[in-house]
């Protein structure tokens, strides 16, 4: 008899238990959609939009790795007044890279080479579109190509902040290499080992 | 009758490994519009390592085909190739050897091979046709070490060194294979076309000695250390590591 009057109790809790599974099922589905969405994701790291400087008119330092003698070598370059903004400090750093090292006859950046643009990728990375003499007029060993591009990504990786990579390009155009022995269709980093992918 | 049969089977050994792809791919760098690296002499010509990577390759051909051994080039003319043009220009079959030919820019040998060997159980890693020089590295360390012994004996005034560093044009190479810079035209006088022919016989020497048994290195030639290829540079740049590279990023 007592099983009789239970009977529509354990009814209640089957339809209980079915509802629980089917709400748990239907608040997954809209957390995966929302995910899929990338309404829940965290916001991607993006590119800060400043660095750090002085007080306005102040001069900044930057600091530019060039290669010597089979080295990387950091020298220290002042920027006076400061650039403002993230692009125009971008565009300071590679421009001062592609001066060249101080004191030195023969400079290992190739000769007359200008920026054409700086662009800012939502991956992270930095895109440097530089003129045709950067290609055209580099001269240098496997070693040498290795080091100028290392060179230009450590220097803008060292005073840009949020950026994750630098990829080149020549007069707007990918290109395959530079000088014949590294990879400048792929990320600097990743064509110099430096973010841990090796070259592919 | 019997010298027929003789000859029958000399020629079947002979022709055996070009029959099976067996093969020594030479690659001259550079090419067409690239230029490589180019020296002015004093009279005013220039000299570009175009020209002096074909010449080598052209000279080791023909020394390789005299020792009996089979090759062929990625370019046979002044053309511009793209680094996976090269490597298309190998072969999808294994080569018994590459060699990358270009000039360095000082007065020394440098030989570089591929570093990142393949991952065990990496399926992805070990058959990704950029990476299948991983599964070559022993292969090309024999290589490179049968060169520099080769050319230190041809060259003892050179310094010959072992770089690992993954260069692409390796990268997607089959088979041993290495990248050979030979000095600058600024220190040896590639206008005299015995220097060419000089380190073209060096090379052959090396490539027959270290493919003579491709299942087992050549007694002659040291075997690679117990952690991978050897690295013998004198000079700073080895491997992945750059000296004196920033650690702030």
């Amino acid at each position: 008899m007592d099983s009789l009057e239970t009977k529509p109790e354990h009814k209640k809790r089957k339809w209980a238990v079915v509802a629980g599974i089917l709400a748990v099922f239907f608040a997954a589905g809209i957390m995966g959609g929302l995910l899929l969405s990338g309404r829940l994701l965290p916001p991607s790291p993006s590119v800060s939009n400043s660095i750090s400087s002085g007080p306005e008119g102040s001069p900044v330092y930057f600091k530019i790795y060039y290669p010597v003698n089979g080295y990387l070598q950091m020298e220290e370059r002042t920027v006076s007044p400061a650039p403002a903004g993230l692009k125009a400090s971008a565009l300071a750093v590679v421009n001062e890279f592609l001066k060249g090292p101080a004191g030195t006859p023969f400079s290992p950046v190739p000769s007359s080479a200008r920026v054409l643009g700086i662009y800012f990728g939502s991956d992270g990375i930095l895109y440097v579109d530089l003129s045709s003499e950067f290609r055209t007029n580099f001269q240098g060993d496997a070693l040498s190509e290795f080091l100028l591009l290392r060179g230009l990504y450590e220097s803008v990786l060292s005073n840009i902040p949020g950026i994750k990579d630098v990829k080149i390009l020549i007069d707007g155009k990918e290109v395959q290499s530079v000088g014949g022995h590294i990879r400048a269709d792929i990320p600097l980093g990743q064509a110099t080992f430096a973010n841990g992918a090796s070259a592919q | 009758m019997k010298s027929y049969i003789k000859a029958l089977v000399f020629g079947f050994f002979l022709l055996l490994p070009a029959a099976s792809g067996a093969v020594v791919v030479i690659d001259p760098g550079h090419g067409g519009y690239d230029s490589g690296l180019v020296h002015i002499t004093s009279t005013g010509k220039e000299i570009k390592e175009k020209d002096v990577a074909l010449q080598i390759s052209l000279d080791l051909l023909t020394d390789l085909r005299a020792r009996g051994g089979h090759g062929r080039l990625t370019r046979e003319v002044d053309r511009n190739m793209s680094i996976s043009e090269r490597i298309a220009a190998a072969g999808s079959k294994p080569v018994t050897a590459f060699l990358s030919l270009h000039l360095s820019g000082n007065g020394s040998f440098n030989i570089y091979i591929w570093n990142k060997p393949a991952q065990s159980g990496d399926l992805k890693s070990m058959y990704l046709l950029s990476n299948i020089q991983a599964l070559h590295v022993d292969g090309s360390a024999v290589l490179a070490q049968a060169v520099q012994q080769a050319l230190k004996g041809a060259f003892p005034d050179r310094q010959v060194a072992i770089y690992q560093m993954d260069l692409p044009v390796l990268g997607g190479i089959d088979g041993p294979a290495a990248m050979v810079e030979s000095p600058s035209a600024a220190d040896i006088n590639y206008e005299d076309p015995a220097n060419a022919a000089r380190i073209a016989g060096a090379l052959a020497t090396a490539v027959m000695a270290a493919t003579v048994s491709p299942s087992a290195p050549n007694p002659s030639v040291p075997a690679p250390g117990p952690s991978g290829p050897v690295k013998n540079s004198p000079a700073p740049p080895a491997g992945r590591i750059v000296p004196n590279v920033p650690e702030t990023h």
